[in-house]
């Protein structure tokens, strides 16, 4: 059972990585020349965000957009640490107090978005970090009023141990997977490291939705389902800082996993719907298609080590500890002769088309590749299953309801 | 945007190369397949031959007279341990089998009936000859673990006590008379001396116990 299972994967997988890798060859979206640039307004939520506000702010102000154009507005949702005193020492920053009235960040998104005078607004977390010429760029890929949402391309500011490391490997392929979605119009999500909307668009939507748990995801749904296009920004590069700790990483990974359920659920008409193009007939499938084959395969190969390590300690005392001995080495000739093709060709397959793709994502996003290092051994072999356990805690957590906070 | 016509092509193109990797695996398999019914077919022969000298010296002796027991010798014991290893190359190879499962099936006939020769003609040879080794039966079913691990054990106890070991895949139909005439009901069953019988998992201590009765 387990290698079909595992034919079927790294086959689809094959085809879906030399299809994606195909649409290399493809121009990227197309973006214009900005003749007069626009206001621009960026809101920042923040909640105990005192280590890392300051140089959120200063990103933003060491850009090369104009200032007289940018407006920088910082909602604090009841913060209790001295996020607020931080904040206000800067001047020409708007600085607005709110009541956490909802489960995520969008009541205070919302809030700012209220007041924001810009004819586009971008969302930027306290934890994240704009490059010099990223709002620029980014405003470049607003090609046709069709495209209601641009999101930058971010990278890992604190790669120091192994969580952060092995995100910042899925970091980049994440930005791979997100440009080639938005090369064939199925992106559908936005992020908190600047995503770009139009600010009459979002407020005639009716705003962000205060009671979802990933409302960025929500918001890109939102404008899909309304037959809006998100773009990728391949030339606006952003940073954040990703959890260092696997309580956080935890966390961080429930919550979106949620959201997405949530989402799916809330969106499930675009599904296998023809109006929907590519993103309702092809990419909202291949993912759902893709997490039940990964439940299925964690599934499998669960049984499979289980049983194996039973066997193999079974082994060992009923042989007692004999099997180690010298003479039952096995000869070249045997090794080559018992390999099981059925499980190894699609684990190389599997393997190889990973690594590939994972090369070529740090080229896309100009990121040193470090062959063989341990957060790659990580990224293979533990968090795929790390993975699978936050997947599990966010099915059981939707299904009982447990509380929702951000 | 890139253009449909352009996406339905780059979709093809990547389904005829992830055809044609994929068929490559399947090619290697096939190859793998080829090369393990070459190397369990070698082996066969090869002991196929060996008993066959033990049968025809032994119709020899009978016709024209002679001592039996001069047969029972140091060879006979590396026989039984080629026999049983064979019997768990085959099961190895087979369990990785992709296409010729066909030619698996007529092998395992083959050495099976080839086994039954064998213990037909040691049995002889032990009650003429009262010699001390002893004749194991092994019933097995391949795709069992209790199996796998009986197999183990097994092997441990043919490469150290003075015995031979004769495998049988129970679900084989043509060796439905051994096991009609042996009960067998469940894997792994093991007979030995045509006395003793084990049902279930049995440990190398209680083996080498009734074994040195």
């Amino acid at each position: 059972m387990i290698y079909y299972v595992l034919w079927i994967v790294s086959f689809v997988g094959l085809i879906l990585a030399v299809f994606w890798l195909n649409l290399l060859f493809f121009n990227e979206g197309r973006r214009i020349k900005i003749k007069k640039l626009p206001h621009v307004s960026i809101i920042i939520p923040v909640h105990n965000e005192e280590k890392t506000i300051e140089r959120t702010i200063r990103s933003l102000l060491n850009s090369n957009y104009p200032k007289n154009k940018l407006e920088i507005i910082v909602v604090n949702d009841e913060s209790t640490d001295n996020t607020f005193n931080v904040v206000k020492k800067f001047k020409n920053i708007i600085l607005i107090d709110n009541k956490h009235k909802g489960i995520g960040k969008a009541s205070a998104v919302n809030a700012g978005l209220r007041i924001a005078k810009g004819e586009f607004f971008g969302v930027l977390d306290a934890d994240s970090e704009v490059g010099k010429n990223s709002i620029r760029n980014i405003l470049t890929y607003f090609s046709k009023n069709k495209i209601g949402c641009v999101i930058s391309a971010f990278k890992v500011l604190n790669s120091r141990n192994i969580y952060t490391g092995i995100q910042k490997i899925e970091y980049a392929f994440t930005v791979m997977i997100r440009e080639f979605m938005s090369r064939i119009n199925t992106l559908y999500y936005s992020h908190g490291v600047l995503s770009v909307f139009r600010t009459d668009l979002i407020k005639r939507l009716g705003y962000f939705d205060e009671n979802n748990l990933t409302e960025d995801l929500e918001i890109a749904m939102r404008l899909k389902s309304k037959g809006y296009e998100v773009k990728m920004a391949l030339k606006s590069i952003t940073y954040t800082r990703v959890p260092g700790t696997f309580k956080d990483l935890w966390n961080q990974r429930v919550r979106w996993y949620r959201g997405f359920l949530n989402n799916l659920i809330k969106y499930k008409y675009v599904i296998f719907n023809k109006k929907y193009g590519l993103y309702g007939n092809f990419q909202l499938p291949l993912n759902i298609f893709s997490l039940i084959m990964l439940g299925l395969v964690f599934i499998l190969f669960s049984y499979e080590i289980i049983r194996n390590l039973y066997n193999w300690i079974l082994k060992i005392i009923i042989l007692k500890f004999e099997i180690f001995s010298i003479g039952d080495l096995p000869s070249l000739k045997y090794l080559l002769l018992t390999i099981d093709i059925k499980y190894i060709f699609p684990i190389i397959i599997v393997i190889l088309v990973n690594s590939f793709l994972l090369y070529k994502a740090h080229k896309i996003i100009k990121e040193r590749t470090r062959l063989f290092t341990l957060n790659l051994f990580i990224y293979f072999l533990v968090f795929p299953v790390l993975t699978m356990f936050h997947w599990v805690t966010a099915l059981f957590k939707e299904i009982f309801q447990t509380s929702k906070e951000w | 945007m890139v253009k449909k016509k352009n996406l339905t092509k780059a979709f093809f193109v990547s389904f005829i190369i992830g055809t044609l990797i994929f068929s490559l695996g399947l090619f290697l398999g096939y190859g793998l397949d080829v090369l393990r019914i070459k190397d369990a077919s070698t082996s066969i022969s090869d002991i196929e031959l060996e008993t066959l000298n033990y049968i025809t010296s032994n119709e020899f002796i009978d016709v024209f007279g002679g001592n039996h027991c001069d047969l029972v010798n140091s060879e006979l014991e590396g026989l039984s341990v080629q026999l049983f290893e064979i019997g768990q190359t085959l099961v190895k190879y087979e369990k990785r089998n992709i296409f010729s499962g066909t030619e698996y099936k007529l092998l395992k006939s083959k050495y099976f009936l080839l086994e039954v020769r064998a213990y037909t003609l040691f049995t002889k040879l032990k009650n003429q000859c009262d010699s001390d080794y002893d004749l194991i039966l092994y019933f097995y079913d391949q795709n069992q673990d209790d199996s796998e691990n009986q197999g183990y054990i097994l092997d441990k106890l043919v490469k150290s006590d003075n015995v031979t070991i004769f495998s049988f895949d129970r679900d084989f139909e043509i060796i439905s008379f051994l096991i009609n005439r042996y009960d067998i009901k469940k894997s792994p069953t093991i007979i030995i001396n045509e006395d003793i019988k084990f049902e279930g998992i049995t440990y190398l201590g209680e083996l080498r116990e009734a074994v040195n009765q």
